[in-house]
This record gives structure tokens, sequence and C-alpha cells, in this order.
């Protein structure tokens, strides 16, 4: 046994380095993946350089209005309507961002993330944005927006199972081919374990190269330093869908075609999980339940916007001091300027209740697309795949969902804030001032994926499974009556 | 040793072995004749556990092909009619494939003797076999066969599609194997080559042994006019 190990690997060896088609695949697949790398590094750090500067203008803009409490001034000595003791102006210049940090792993599933908003300026005046992207200009892209990013995700999901093809289309039936295989059968002391070296050696060699993607991948992104046990979990995934793949084209090899028979049932194959079914499944679920993209969301918000700011402001009132029983309508007329501000937070507040609503709706559609998507997941293996490291990465839209809460949650807190700062009609100190700088944190949505990621793999690599048996008994039935090998 | 006993098979309606029964001993070269459709192949491919009998039992060197296949298959060295090799191997790279898979190890010094031992030269050991002619292909699928060192061998019409000098060379190395104390069975059309290397020569026809004979005691001429004989009186 362990000499036909070591000759099958010494003959895979010179099968592959004597093939100038399979070389130059190897290598082409080594190359996207090294540039998927550091494309997906490349936007990382767009993303980060993005959020040292949001840091580093919250800081500056902290510094100079603490500067004026500390010199008992309340503004700028050029712009004196500007009075940081009232509270629209302290929310103004106490305006911090809440971000979305990459995880270490985003780099290798950046996916889609470069067009969705990774952080949100939290202010009670000026609005909530939670659907703003951080870079407008890809929204209006349409040709990204569809294609996403060429990331490592991509060239594992899609690109790996071409490569195992190539490796993999003539394996026993390049035999059948050349009409060896009786001469293979008499000199292979056991031809089922020559078999499932020969289909196992190509798939091990293609999950060498793609742990080797990943390695590397981890090391320029930090992530094997930073987050191990999510790095383990992305190899350990990608290694999964390998051998599923492995399954899958072992099941066809079983049938005993030739080479040409072979090579066009994997490609049907990787036509069908690839192309076809997730195509498919995402024409019928969006027939059943249209995308709610955010630009449209933003657009509705925008006209509830203007309709809250222009409408009359009695509307409002009723909702808002039912929602606080804490606080009771001014029974003494306030200084028209203090009612102004009121207003305004009433304003906002009502604002605020329709993001909330929206942002509700969105979520909920969200869910309800993914989990109808999910329902095909088990014939669906690529977007399983593509969505688990999605998800483990930080980049796919149920962590866009964890921050899109944390921005509104952090807006909510700031409004309340202001509210009670307002209604209370003192001056906003130092202390009060420096306590509207609370606010979510910054940090990754990276988790593992649902359990039923999982599971859906597995039920196809069952299938496939099934399959290589009930073929490899057809096949045997087959020739021992005709004696055809 | 070669055995078959009571052995039959059908394909369909078609009866390929009718209660074959055959025995070659060790040392023993056994022709195997018969017009195309007589069971020739279909008895070398049970032989080779590449079909299952009907009914009967098929043993090499007393192991039963059916009960224990691969136990068998360890015993047995064979050679096709057209001997298919890795195109992008070399004959010795091929060679040492094969060998390794029959869970031999040789060195190279070892597999080239045993590729020129089966008349392949020694300039075209490390070629690729994509070069290479039917007969030296066949050649090396003679070392390939051989160098398992296989109680029994059998062969499937080898001679075919070969010039006489190499098909002479094959006999006298179908002879050497015999002579060293395997059992050789070899399923050919050529009478005269029969007569060179067998020790005895059977008749098939239909799938049924119809006559033995010594080659030995008769002539390529009398070994001819027998076969033509029976043909037509089975016809």
């Amino acid at each position: 046994m362990i000499s036909t190990f070591l000759a099958l690997i010494q003959f895979e060896y010179q099968r592959i380095s004597r093939s100038t088609m399979r070389f130059v695949a190897i290598c082409v697949f080594l190359f996207c993946g090294f540039y998927a790398i550091t494309s997906g590094a490349h936007h990382v750090e767009i993303w980060k350089q993005s959020l040292v500067e949001l840091e580093s203008r919250d800081l500056e803009q902290r510094t100079e209005a603490l500067g004026w409490f500390a010199n008992g001034a309340v503004g700028p000595e050029d712009r004196d309507w500007i009075n940081i003791t009232q509270p629209r102006w302290a929310d103004r210049y106490a305006a911090a961002h809440v971000a979305m940090v990459p995880e270490p792993l985003a780099a290798l599933a950046i996916g889609l993330s470069d067009i969705r908003s990774s952080w949100a300026v939290v202010s009670a005046t000026r609005g909530a944005q939670p659907f703003r992207t951080s870079d407008p200009s890809t929204l209006g892209n349409a040709e990204k927006l569809l294609a996403g990013n060429f990331d490592l995700v991509f060239v594992l999901a899609y690109l790996m199972p071409l490569l195992l093809l190539v490796l993999m289309f003539d394996v026993g039936s390049l035999e059948r081919d050349l009409g060896m295989m009786r001469m293979v059968r008499t000199q292979t002391l056991s031809p089922r374990f020559w078999w499932l070296l020969r289909v196992s050696m190509p798939v091990f060699m293609v999950a060498a190269l793609v742990l080797i993607l990943c390695l590397i991948g981890g090391v320029r992104t930090g992530a094997i330093e930073a987050t191990f046990d999510q790095w383990l979990s992305y190899c350990g995934i990608s290694l999964g869908y390998t051998f599923l793949w492995g399954l899958l084209f072992a099941a066809v090899l079983s049938a005993g075609t030739g080479s040409s028979t072979a090579a066009l049932w994997m490609v049907g194959l990787w036509i069908g999980f690839c192309v076809i079914v997730p195509a498919a499944v995402r024409q019928v679920v969006s027939s059943q339940m249209p995308t709610l993209y955010a630009s449209e969301t933003t657009s509705v918000l925008r006209a509830e916007r203007y309709e809250i700011l222009l409408g009359n402001i009695e509307n409002y009132k009723g909702p808002f001091y039912a929602a606080r029983p804490q606080l009771s309508p001014p029974v003494k007329t306030p200084a028209r300027a203090i009612v102004s501000d009121m207003d305004r937070l009433v304003r906002q507040a009502a604002f605020m209740s329709e993001v909330e609503g929206v942002s509700q709706n969105l979520s909920e559609s969200e869910v309800s697309r993914e989990a109808a998507v999910a329902r095909f997941g088990w014939i669906n293996p690529a977007y399983v795949y593509q969505r688990a490291l999605c998800v483990l990465s930080g980049t796919e839209s149920v962590s866009y969902r964890q921050h899109r809460q944390v921005i509104l949650d952090s807006v909510k807190e700031r409004q309340e804030a202001l509210i009670q700062a307002q209604w209370k009609m003192k001056p906003v100190d130092k202390e009060t001032f420096e306590s509207l700088f609370s606010h979510g944190p910054w940090m990754g949505y990276g988790q593992a994926p649902e359990k039923g990621t999982y599971s859906q793999l597995l039920v196809l690599a069952a299938a496939a499974f099934v399959a290589t048996g009930a073929f490899s008994r057809i096949r045997k039935s087959r020739e021992r009556k005709t004696g055809v090998v | 040793m070669i055995e078959t006993r009571e052995v039959r098979k059908s394909y369909g309606t078609t009866q390929a072995l009718d209660a074959l029964t055959l025995t070659v001993n060790p040392g023993e070269v056994l022709g195997l004749l018969g017009p195309n459709g007589a069971g020739k192949t279909t008895t070398i491919h049970l032989l080779a556990g590449f079909l299952q009998p009907d009914s009967g039992s098929v043993i090499i060197d007393g192991i039963d092909v059916v009960k224990n296949p691969d136990g068998a298959r360890g015993r047995l060295g064979y050679i096709p009619e057209n001997v298919a090799l890795y195109p992008f191997l070399s004959a010795m790279e091929n060679l040492q494939h094969f060998s390794a898979l029959a869970g031999l190890k040789f060195r190279r010094d070892e597999l080239a003797k045993k590729l020129v031992t089966s008349g392949l030269a020694s300039d075209a050991i490390h070629r690729p076999v994509s070069t290479f002619s039917k007969g030296m292909r066949q050649k090396v699928g003679i070392a390939i066969a051989t160098s398992k060192e296989a109680k029994a061998l059998v062969l499937d019409e080898p001679a075919s599609g070969l010039d006489p000098h190499a098909s002479h060379e094959l006999s006298m190395l179908v002879r050497k194997v015999a002579d060293e104390g395997a059992a050789v069975l070899m399923a050919t059309h050529d009478l005269f080559r029969a007569k060179e290397s067998c020790d005895r020569v059977v008749i098939l026809q239909d799938g049924k042994l119809v006559q033995e004979l010594d080659p030995r005691s008769l002539t390529a001429n009398d070994l001819e006019k027998i076969y033509l004989k029976q043909m037509e009186s089975n016809a």
C-alpha cells in the first residue's frame, strides 16, 4: 500500500509537471489568489484610512471644544453666534462617528462591503444616517454593484472548482481512453485503493494550494495573529468546500466514462452549482421578495424628513411627550430660542422614529430574503460557502444589520441626552458635553456562520458520496457482465 | 497453476463459454486457439477477474478469482492485445510505476535490464512511449507483466500486429517465462507461433473445448490442417 501511495505521488508530480495545461492552470489559480488578497488588503487599507481620518477629525473637534471650556469661552472668537453651552451647538461640536472596524479577515472576504456604510455621524440634530454609504461613488457603479470585488472568497468559491476539474477530469478516464485500465487493474494490488488514491491526490493538492493562499492571506492581513480562531475557521470551511467539490467530481469519475465525457459532466456541475443555481435562486427569491436597496431607503427617508421638518409641529409633540412621560409640555412659555430648539428636537425625534421603522423593515426584508435563499442552500454550495466566509469576516449583511443597530442606538442615546439637557434649560457644562461623546463602540462584526451552513454543505456532500457509491456499483456490475472495462 | 472448472459465461442469450475446463501447469505454455467469438478473450477476462462466471470456478495458483480477486491478481501477469502505456512517461518510468503499483521496487539498472531482456533497444528506455511503435509498447508491456514474477501469465493475442522478428522474440520470451516456472496461457490466432512456443494447444469453438493437441508432435502445416478441419466440421 505504501509503495502504491509513493508511486502515485511520483506519478501525480510527473502528470502535472509534464502537462502545460495543468501547470498553467495552477499558476493562474495562484496568481488570482495573490491578486485577490492584495486587492482585498487594498480595500481594507482604504477602509482603515477613512476610519483614521474620522478619528482624527473627532479628536480635533473635541479638543477645540474642550479648549473653549478650559478658557471660559463658549465658542470660537471669530464666530460669536456659536455657543457650546447650548444643546444644539454642543451636539454639533460633540458630533462623533460610530464606525464598523474591518475584521482582520475582511481583506479575504471583502465582497461588496465597500459599497455599504461602514460609519455614520452620531448627531441628534443632523439626522441619523445609517443607510448612507461611506463611499457614494460606488453606489452609482452598477457593474461593481453586480460583480462585487475579486476577493479570495470568489477565487476559492468559483475558480477553485475549475482548477480541481482541470486536475481531475482524466483520473481513471485517461486509462479508459487509452485502453490501459485492464493492465492497471491486473498490476495494482487493490484497484479500489488505486482509484481512491488517484482521485484524492488532486483534491489534496488543491486543498494544499487553498491552504497556502489562506496562509498567505492570514499573514498578509495579520488575521493569524489577531483572530487565529476565525482564520482557522476560514481555512476549515474552505477545505470542507474543496473536499465537497472533490466528492462531486469523484461521483462523476466513479461512473467510469471517458475523459471527455467526465470533463463535460464536471463542467456541467460547475455551471450548475456556480452559475445557474445561484442565479436561479436569486431570480426566484427576487420575484417574490424584491430587493430593498439602501439607496432606495435613503430616498424614501429624505422625502419623509422634509415632510416632518416642514409639517405642523403640533402633530409630533403628542407622540414625543407620550414616549417620554418624565417630561411634560412646558407650562411657562420659555424664551423663543429655547422653544425653537426644543421643537427642532421634537422633529428630529419624529424623524428618528421613521428611521427606526425603515431600518426595521429593511432588516426584516433582508432576513426574509436570506431565509428564502437559504432554503435552497443544499443545492447552492458556492453561495453558502461565500456567505459563510463573509459572515465570519464581518462583511456580510448580518454584520451590517448589527452595525446599523449600533448607529441607531448611538443616535438615540445622543438624542435623549440632548432632550434632557434642553428640557432642563440649563447651559451644557463640560461634564455634560463630554458625556455626549459616548456612543456605540468602534468594532468589527465577524461571527461564526449559522449552524445551517454546515448542515447544508454536508447534505450535498452526503448526496455526492451516495452518488459515488451508486455509480461505482453500477459501473462494476456493468463491467462484470460485459467485460468492458 | 491456472485452472478453470466447468466455467459458463453468457452475454444475454449468447453463450460465450460452455462448461470450459482447462488446466495450465507451472512451467507450461498453453495455446488457446479458435476463431473470433470462440471465447478466448472471455476466458482471459475471467482469469484476470474482469468478468465473473455465471457458474464454475476460475483459479489462479490455488486462489479463486471470484472469492479473492485481490489475492489472485497478485499472482497474475496480464498482457493485452494492444499494450497502452502512459504517453507522458518513458519506458523506464512506466515500468517503474507499474512495478510500484504491484508493490515491487527495483533499482534503475534492474529496470533497464528488464526492459532490455524484454527486447527493447537500450536507447529507447528513456524515450517517452508516445513515440513507440506497437511492438515496442508490447515489449514494455511484457516487461511490466513479467516483472511481477507472477505464478501465472495470460496473454491475449500478444503477437497481433507484430512483425515476424518481434513475434519470434515474443515467443522466446514467453517460453523463457514458462521455463522459469510460470503457467502461461496465450490466446492466439497465430498457429505458427503457437507451435513455436506452446507445450499444448487447445481449440475453442462456440465456448467449448473441441480438441487438444501436442504441437511438438506436429508440423505447423499439420496444425493448420487440423485447425481448419475442426472449424469446418463445427461450421
